[in-house]
């Protein structure tokens, strides 16, 4: 899926996290902060990347701000803000 | 060396939570007929008091994060020039900002203190301070003044109010904090006694500082920010998950055996404690018991449940609402205490081992029942025992309410980072997904599973609940530089705290 | 299925959702209408849906209200809920219209992702026409196991005000509970909306209960434990029910077709009811 233009999902309310995605060109640039980064920033940014190669994001800027969300909240946030971008 | 609990003791191991317990009774050895010298200025009391470098100065946080006493103390120090000095705080916080930079020129070169927060519970997290600093327990510090293993060469006490003879209260005045309870041993038994004051008068009302044991009164404009000494009130939580947390909690209480007539209780000031304490008083009323005694910090709460005659006395270290504040000025059965009389495990009729009940936060709790509310998941000092570790020892029951994960952050861990205080005085563990219970109360495990619903797990099931919604989180990984002592009741160590890279 | 508690949940709150099932509700409803903001709907959708995919809910059965047939959105969130296999869907301004709709789209959705589990559905009554029509409605459905009364929207039909004494909505609750008896489910009163006043809350729901509605609707979680102490049998009536149920196993052994218990004729309905007391009262934890 291509990234068409800029869009957000999510909050910075606690448990939630706020996602950008913006066009990009050669492959996935990640920029992630999160409440939790020492104890699960692998983690995230794993379930980040397994949620954009399953709806096949090849190229995109990503900014995630987490405030300590479970990975089934990062991969739905994900999910809509790609979709939202393809509209 | 490696002590009971399995962690570095350093050369005096903790070897178990009443193990080095030895009665003990203090003899006040000052002379009673001193009389204390009044002046309104305080660079006039330390140019004739006999400062040196490396000198052991005592203050005390009963005007919490209103305190101006501390800072215009030790700034005065800093200007002098003089080095090496050693803070015997009771608690440090935010406000206490200034003192980052003394110890960044070793000014001041070690605290120690039962609660550290704020920019220096950092700096020493970071290894801004010389020497090893050390996280006391509120019982520990008048125990070690006491018995003559902390020496105070001057204490400072921020005294609310002072009479004309020189008598100290806490409930009186602008900066009014209620008691005094902390500042007490160090009164006692400090070289000089300096009390801060901006307000005398004819004469106070529940003396807790005998004029006698004062040698210096200064008059000053204004001693604390009547805004960060108390809070107007103090709430319960609205959140459905700390509301669930604090009915299955009194729903323990219930069936314990505990609750009946004469049961005594504490209860932090925390909004899941508080709603504990609203949820034992519906109880208490519905069954008609008259409780003892609740102690310790004191809420509102608390005051209500002893107007409403649940309890017929309250024992009192500390005000935490203007509620409290005027409740111990006015009523004769809301008691002050010293921190010795509530918690000094060598005091033999110390208040916290006459409780049934005790309710209690954690930040991290482990497989063994360790508790940690001294350093946070980022390795950081972000409190220290305060009477945690006192009256989890002392309390027949010490429960322990946490919500298991909240911002994907479990409070479950296989060894809490730093140990405040020992497993084998934890009881019971409740949180929103199931309660563990020391295996050591098989009786009440059993009693619980007949009489109740409550979801009692075994704490490695609970752990597993909460790893299942987080994840595993990677291991903390601290240096090997150690920057702070948890110091256990007896002077022991239980732990020691390493520095974090900034 | 007996509901003494429906705890609504906004969809898009990913702290409420992962603690929706330690609230002691007997069903959470995850709310994809009017909690979600309209450029919310795909984020609330998605968020719902991983959460019944990855959490365990063993406390509460969990529901997901979905939006209306009028609106672009329904069919979405069918797409995405009903694979995630919630127990059962809310249906929002049920119509014999709207039933029928929702619950073919439900079985084909069920076909085409091989969902075995069987998902019921709970109609939400909430037009005058829905309370004139309501014995069409729910012969309409093959799929409900529970009528609700959406009083807001109601009493806005009817155009009048709401009050603190529910006389505008006294008629539609005695519809409601009376065709939640007639077709044998759950009939559930509408929200109590001021959540400070339990007290309130409480006299009300008794209210309700006298006229045969077993269940409510709740906005606020603290709201669960005061509805439980109304809509819960009583320790005596646990007893009773226990007790004919001991007589009806001996009157069974003797050969007896009726009998009596206290004085009073006991034959199959009643046999019937104090069995579902009992095994309410053993799901709902009032006895071991």
């Amino acid at each position: 899926m291509e990234i068409m233009k800029e869009s957000v999902s999510g909050t910075l309310q606690s448990n939630d996290c706020l996602v950008r995605v913006l066009p990009g060109t050669e492959g996935v640039d990640l920029n992630l902060s999160s409440s939790v980064m020492k104890q699960f920033g692998d983690q995230i940014e794993k379930v980040i990347m397994e949620t954009l190669i399953e709806m096949k994001v090849e190229n995109c800027k990503i900014i995630v701000e987490d405030r300590g969300a479970l990975d089934c909240t990062i991969k739905a946030r994900v999910e809509t803000a790609v979709n939202r971008s393809n509209e | 060396m490696i002590n009971s609990v399995g962690r570095n003791g350093l050369d005096r191991p903790f070897e178990g939570a009443f193990a080095n317990v030895v009665p003990a009774v203090y003899e006040i050895k000052k002379d009673r007929n001193n009389k204390p010298t009044f002046s309104k200025s305080l660079d006039e009391v330390l140019d004739r008091l006999p400062l040196k470098d490396g000198m052991t100065l005592s203050f005390h946080h009963h005007l919490r994060n209103g305190d101006y006493v501390l800072n215009m103390v030790m700034e005065n120090i800093h200007k002098r020039g003089f080095k090496d000095i050693k803070i015997a705080a009771t608690s440090i916080f935010p406000c206490h900002e200034p003192l980052v930079e003394m110890l960044e020129d070793q000014t001041v070169t070690k605290i120690y203190a039962s609660y550290y927060s704020g920019p220096v519970a950092k700096a020493v997290s970071v290894g801004k301070c010389k020497d090893i600093c050390v996280v006391s327990t509120h019982g520990s510090r008048p125990r070690a003044i006491l018995e003559g293993e902390l020496k105070i060469d001057i204490a400072f006490i921020a005294s609310p109010a002072v009479d004309k003879e020189g008598n100290i209260s806490g409930s009186d005045g602008p900066s009014s904090c209620g008691v005094l309870g902390y500042a007490i041993a160090d009164a006692e038994c400090a070289e000089h006694v300096v009390a801060l004051t901006d307000f005398i008068t004819e004469k106070v009302e529940k003396i807790e500082i005998p004029a006698f044991l004062v040698n210096e009164i200064i008059e000053l404009e204004s001693i604390g920010d009547a805004e960060g000494i108390v809070s107007g009130t103090t709430r319960i939580t609205k959140d459905p998950v700390g509301l669930k947390i604090a009915r299955d909690c009194a729903t323990l209480i219930e069936h314990s055996g505990l609750l009946k007539d004469g049961f005594s209780f504490q209860t932090g000031a925390g909004g899941t404690s508080l709603a504990v304490a609203s949820e034992v008083k519906l109880l208490m009323k519905e069954k008609g018991i008259k409780g003892s005694f609740a102690s310790g910090g004191i809420t509102g709460y608390l005051v209500e449940m002893l107007e409403e005659g649940l309890f017929e006395e309250l024992y009192d270290v500390q005000c935490f609402d203007l509620a409290a504040v005027r409740s111990i000025k006015k009523n004769e059965t809301h008691r002050k205490m010293s921190a010795n009389e509530y918690a000094n495990i060598n005091n033999e009729n110390n208040i916290a081992s006459k409780l049934d009940v005790v309710i209690l936060g954690a930040s991290e709790i482990d497989l063994d029942y360790n508790v940690n509310v001294t350093t946070g998941s980022d390795g950081i000092i972000l409190g220290g025992s305060g009477g945690h570790a006192d009256t989890a020892a002392g309390a027949k029951l010490s429960i322990i309410v946490s919500k298991l994960v909240n911002a994907r952050i479990s409070c479950l861990v296989d060894k809490v980072m730093t140990i405040t205080t020992p497993g084998e005085t934890i009881d019971v563990l409740v949180t929103e997904r199931g309660i563990a219970i020391n295996p050591k109360h098989a009786d009440l495990i059993e009693k619980l599973k007949e009489e109740t619903n409550l979801e009692i797990l075994p704490i490695e099931e609970l752990k597993r609940i909460a790893d299942e919604l987080t994840g595993i989180p990677k291991k903390f990984e601290s240096t090997s530089d150690i920057v702070a002592i948890s110091e256990y009741r007896d002077g022991t160590v239980l732990d020691v705290i390493y520095r974090v890279e900034e | 299925m007996s509901r003494r508690s429906l705890l609504f949940m906004p969809g898009n709150n990913p702290g409420m959702l992962i603690n929706a099932d330690i609230l002691g509700a007997d069903t959470v409803v995850f709310d994809l209408e009017d909690a979600v903001a309209l450029d919310e709907k795909d984020a609330a959708r998605t968020l719902v849906r991983n959460a019944l995919n990855t959490l365990t809910f063993k406390h509460s059965e969990v529901s997901v209200r979905i939006n209306p047939i009028d609106s672009p959105y329904w069919e979405a969130d069918l797409e995405y809920i009903v694979p995630a296999m919630p127990d059962s869907i809310v249906i929002p301004k049920a119509s014999t219209e709207a039933v029928p709709m929702v619950e073919q789209r439900i079985e084909e959705l069920r076909a085409k992702y091989n969902v075995e589990k069987e998902i019921d559905t709970i109609l939400l009554i909430e037009s005058a026409n829905g309370i004139m029509d309501i014995q069409n409605i729910c012969k309409s459905s093959k799929l409900f196991t529970g009528l609700i009364l959406g009083a807001e929207d109601y009493s806005s039909d009817m155009g009048v005000e709401r009050t603190k004494g529910n006389k505008e909505i006294e008629y539609a609750r005695y519809v409601l509970a009376t065709a939640a008896r007639a077709f044998r489910v759950d009939g559930i009163d509408t929200p109590y909306t001021d959540v400070d006043d339990m007290e309130g809350l409480m006299e009300d729901t008794g209210f309700a209960k006298s006229i045969g509605l077993g269940g409510r609707l709740l906005i606020n979680p603290r709201q669960v434990e005061y509805v439980h102490k109304v809509l819960s049998p009583t320790a005596e009536q646990i007893e009773e029910a226990s007790n004919i149920l001991t007589e009806s196993e001996i009157a069974k052994k003797q050969g007896l077709g009726v009998f009596s218990y206290k004085g009073k004729m006991v034959d199959l309905p009643v046999i019937k009811r104090a069995e579902a007391t009992i095994e309410n009262a053993k799901k709902w934890g009032l006895i071991k």
